[in-house]
């Protein structure tokens, strides 16, 4: 488990007083949650605000949650309980498709801790840039002379250069509850390097 | 007989077929006719004001070339221009760009027997038999229904077929996507052994039928079925390798005889050859085709199965390289893929099964019954809406992304494909001119970077913008696809915290009011054919009644005093006379059945002579005699010595 100083409070069923693993649903009695549109994506999940995640427990999680929320099981019922039933599903949905993607993930919590968006800030670290250019022109010439052995080689370098930037995204993520533009930066221009990285790979394929 | 009065049907409103079914107890069953069978050609023959459905409307087709509509399903949320493009020098009957109030707006209609209907009021016929189908067999109202639609239909598609289900009067709970319905039913018919291998497997199910295709590919995990991906085609289907075979047909007559055949019966007919040859070379080598032309000219042909399969290989081939791009898309390798399950009439094809089972690198699941395993999984579908299955629960995917048009024609992508439904995203607009009151927004679906690329679903227009100066106002603008794969797009003014009103014009649909008034329409032309059809089968019986009448009367009449005699005539000669002119059925109804009360004397005393005459030549028999031709009351003297 990831050490956190933010594990979730337990939370308690207004209906049945049990405890709850996710503030949107209880799992014991069926009742709904209208938690808010902003809720943070980890809470509705009742897990830890951390970049390290069980991705098999989330899925479960996600599974046992969509047992209790999902619109179908709701047919039956009044248009306002169809109505949020539906709006939370899409919530859960989406912070889903969000806390599964490694990328996304780290973007989301730089993000809700205050940091910048790729749009506003797109500086990338130092080396970066020259690095990407060299090893697109080794691609097209890979490519030009069909070198499948020169291309796969490419691709394990970009590889192992995207398992560093992961580390580094890692540890910032770890370290974000510090209140310091330093750290927010760097992880900002270390995900702006993943996408280079990300697209290079794409032109691979 | 389910217990509930209030069934949820599931329907398969298919492209050549369409089949309704339930779920009770025992599970799900597909409600069939008198032979057994639970599929319904999903053809309408127009004639005089009237419609037959299903196998008769297909037996006719040729006769009836431009008043048969069949294939609709090609049509459902489709333009004009669309359609004519890639459609309509295969279709027999004439469709037209049906005119609206909007300019920009486009939505093709079939022009047919005086009418003009929408594919979706035509969808809505075959439903409503459907439901009457359903509705004879559980003997009770059916007003809620679970309509399938192919995966890969966009939004424009599914709410044609929810319209088509409101015009029908059925209130449509949900819409699911037929390969997703078909695991569903695969995944529930699994017993024992084979039940505990499937749990954590994912399966592709590829489904070809008879207009599109879909593959998807999802992962079953204790009663969850959960949607990875889905690709596919909803312009691919067994259509498509039909008009193959018409298309060469065509060209060897042209070049053998110098005659172009493309008249409607022309058309009509070729169509009913090409599936026939189609289906025999499912089970044979080879099948032979003989057209006459006339003036003593015939076209015969034998084609081989290797030469249709070169003919439909690219076909077959843009189904492997959905499968393909499914498998990616899920982020799965071809070897994790547990079962390869075919639905849909055309996998029936050997080439078909035969590249299924390269791609996937083993023999496909064919132990479903292709036809009837979509309707099916709708019914169980139904069931879980209806609260009767709470362990089971589908969660799929919206199969194309969603964007809006940006500065330039370019697609700004909102949802991207394979997004779990229900989604949602949001986006922020703002006003270009100080005081603007209104914008308007073109949402896309599609994967293409240009929107003339991509689909409109129609202009969002945001009404009633507080006026503020140029770039002030901030509008949050939502775009929910629901688990039905529909969208529903909501709006708000930030600064002011109103919600903005939207208008939606439809690019290929119909608007609410258009629905509503067709819903009514429906109805009130429901009735009239019903009484139309009522009256046909009265006329028929008042000219059998008075045949026989008149018979019996030749016979066995002078039995009968003359007074009796005349009146019977008289009496013959006027109902006769109003069935020819009266339209109300009820009153032809009272006349007939006045007709045979006062026959029914006639009768006995024809059944009498009509004895006699048998008596003396079978005397062996005299102990069981049965009467020769049996008159009008005949049924009720039957039990007469």
């Amino acid at each position: 488990m990831p050490k956190t100083p933010s594990n979730p409070r337990p939370i308690k069923c207004d209906s049945c007083s049990r405890p709850m693993d996710s503030p949107v649903c209880c799992q014991a009695c069926h009742t709904l949650y209208p938690v808010d549109t902003s809720e943070d994506h980890f809470r509705l999940f009742g897990l830890p605000r951390a970049y390290a995640i069980d991705l098999a427990d989330l899925h479960r999680r996600f599974l046992s949650i969509s047992r209790n929320i999902h619109p179908d099981l709701f047919g039956a019922q009044t248009p306002e309980m169809r109505a949020l039933s539906l709006r939370l599903s899409a919530q859960v949905n989406e912070a889903y498709e969000i806390l599964k993607d490694p990328l996304l993930r780290a973007e989301y919590l730089l993000e809700s801790a205050g940091g910048k968006s790729a749009a506003a800030d797109k500086s990338v670290p130092g080396e970066l840039l020259a690095e990407v250019m060299t090893l697109r022109e080794d691609i097209e010439t890979a490519k030009a002379r069909g070198d499948m052995e020169a291309l796969a080689a490419i691709r394990a370098r970009i590889q192992s250069r995207r398992e560093a930037a992961q580390k580094k995204i890692g540890a910032l993520c770890e370290r974000l509850d510090e209140p310091s533009d330093k750290i927010r930066g760097e992880l900002r221009r270390h995900l702006n390097a993943m996408k280079y990285l990300n697209n290079l790979l794409s032109e691979l394929e | 007989m389910p217990s509930s009065s209030d069934t949820i049907v599931g329907i398969d409103l298919g492209t050549t077929h369409s089949l309704v079914a339930y779920c009770d107890a025992a599970g799900p069953q597909v409600i069939r006719d008198e032979r057994g069978e639970g599929r319904v050609p999903s053809v309408l023959a127009f004639r005089n004001g009237m419609v037959t459905i299903g196998w008769e409307a297909r037996a006719h087709a040729v006769e009836n070339p431009r008043a048969t509509v069949f294939s609709i399903k090609r049509l459902m949320g489709r333009g004009y221009a669309d359609v004519a493009e890639k459609e309509l020098r295969f279709l027999p009957y004439p469709v037209v760009r049906r005119q609206a109030a909007e300019e920009e707006r486009d939505v093709a209609a079939v022009e047919v027997d005086g009418r003009l209907l929408t594919p979706p009021e035509l969808s809505a016929i075959i439903l409503r038999e459907l439901r009457q189908r359903a509705e004879r067999h559980l003997g009770h109202e059916v007003r809620r229904a679970v309509i399938t639609v192919p995966a890969y239909f966009d939004d424009a598609q599914r709410q044609a077929t929810r319209d088509a289900g409101r015009i029908a009067g059925l209130e449509v709970l949900r819409i699911i996507n037929e390969p997703t319905a078909a695991a569903l039913a695969y995944g529930l018919g699994l017993r024992g052994r084979a039940k505990d291998e499937a749990n954590g497997a994912t399966v592709a199910v590829y489904d070809l039928g008879g207009g599109t295709f879909d593959i998807s590919v999802l992962r079953i995990e204790d009663g969850v079925f959960e949607v990875l991906s889905t690709h596919g085609d909803t312009h691919l289907g067994g259509d498509d390798l039909d008009r193959e075979i018409i298309q060469l047909v065509q060209r060897e007559v042209r070049e053998q005889f110098g005659l172009t055949i493309d008249t409607p019966e022309i058309k009509q007919a070729l169509r009913t050859f090409a599936e026939d040859v189609k289906i025999r070379l499912s089970e044979r080598e080879q099948a032979a085709l003989a057209i006459d032309l006339g003036k003593g000219r015939t076209y015969e042909r034998v084609i081989e199965r290797a030469e249709f399969e070169r003919l439909i290989e690219p076909w077959v081939e843009k189904t492997i390289a959905s499968c393909r791009q499914a498998l990616r898309d899920a982020g799965v390798g071809a070897e994790q893929i547990r079962q390869a399950i075919l639905v849909g009439g055309s996998t029936r094809i050997p080439l078909v099964r035969r590249r299924v089972a390269e791609v996937f690198g083993r023999t496909p699941y064919t132990a479903l019954n292709p036809d009837e395993v979509v309707a099916m999984g709708a019914a169980v579908q139904a069931s879980i809406l209806g609260g009767m299955k709470h362990d089971l629960l589908l969660l799929d995917v919206t199969p194309l992304s969603l964007g809006i048009e940006t500065m330039g024609g370019a697609v700004g992508k909102l949802i991207l494909r394979n997004t779990r439904v229900p989604c949602r995203a949001r986006e922020m607009f703002t006003t270009f001119v100080d005081g603007q009151t209104n914008i308007r927004i073109n949402v896309l679906q599609g994967e293409r970077e240009l929107a003339r690329d991509c689909r409109s679903l129609g202009e969002f227009e945001l009404r009633g913008i507080p006026p503020m100066p140029a770039g002030l106002p901030k509008i949050e603008v939502t775009f929910l696809i629901d688990q039905n794969g529909i969208l529903n797009v909501s709006a708000k003014e930030l600064r002011s915290g109103k919600e903005a009103g939207i208008q939606v014009v439809p690019a290929h649909g119909l608007t609410k009011d258009e629905v509503d008034r067709m819903e009514i329409e429906s109805y009130t032309h429901a009735r009239e054919d019903m009484t139309a059809h009522r009256l046909i089968d009265l006329r028929n019986q008042v000219t059998f009644d008075t045949h026989k009448a008149e018979q019996a009367l030749a016979r066995a009449g002078a039995a009968l005093p003359a007074e009796e005699r005349r009146r019977i005539e008289a009496a013959m000669a006027s109902l006769r006379h109003l069935a020819e002119t009266c339209t109300d059925a009820d009153e032809l109804h009272k006349a007939l059945d006045a007709f045979g009360k006062m026959t029914i004397r006639l009768a006995e005393v024809n059944i009498t002579a009509a004895l006699k005459t048998i008596e003396p030549a079978k005397e062996a028999d005299a102990a069981s005699p049965r009467p020769a031709a049996p008159g009008p009351g005949a049924r009720s003297a039957g039990s007469s010595p």
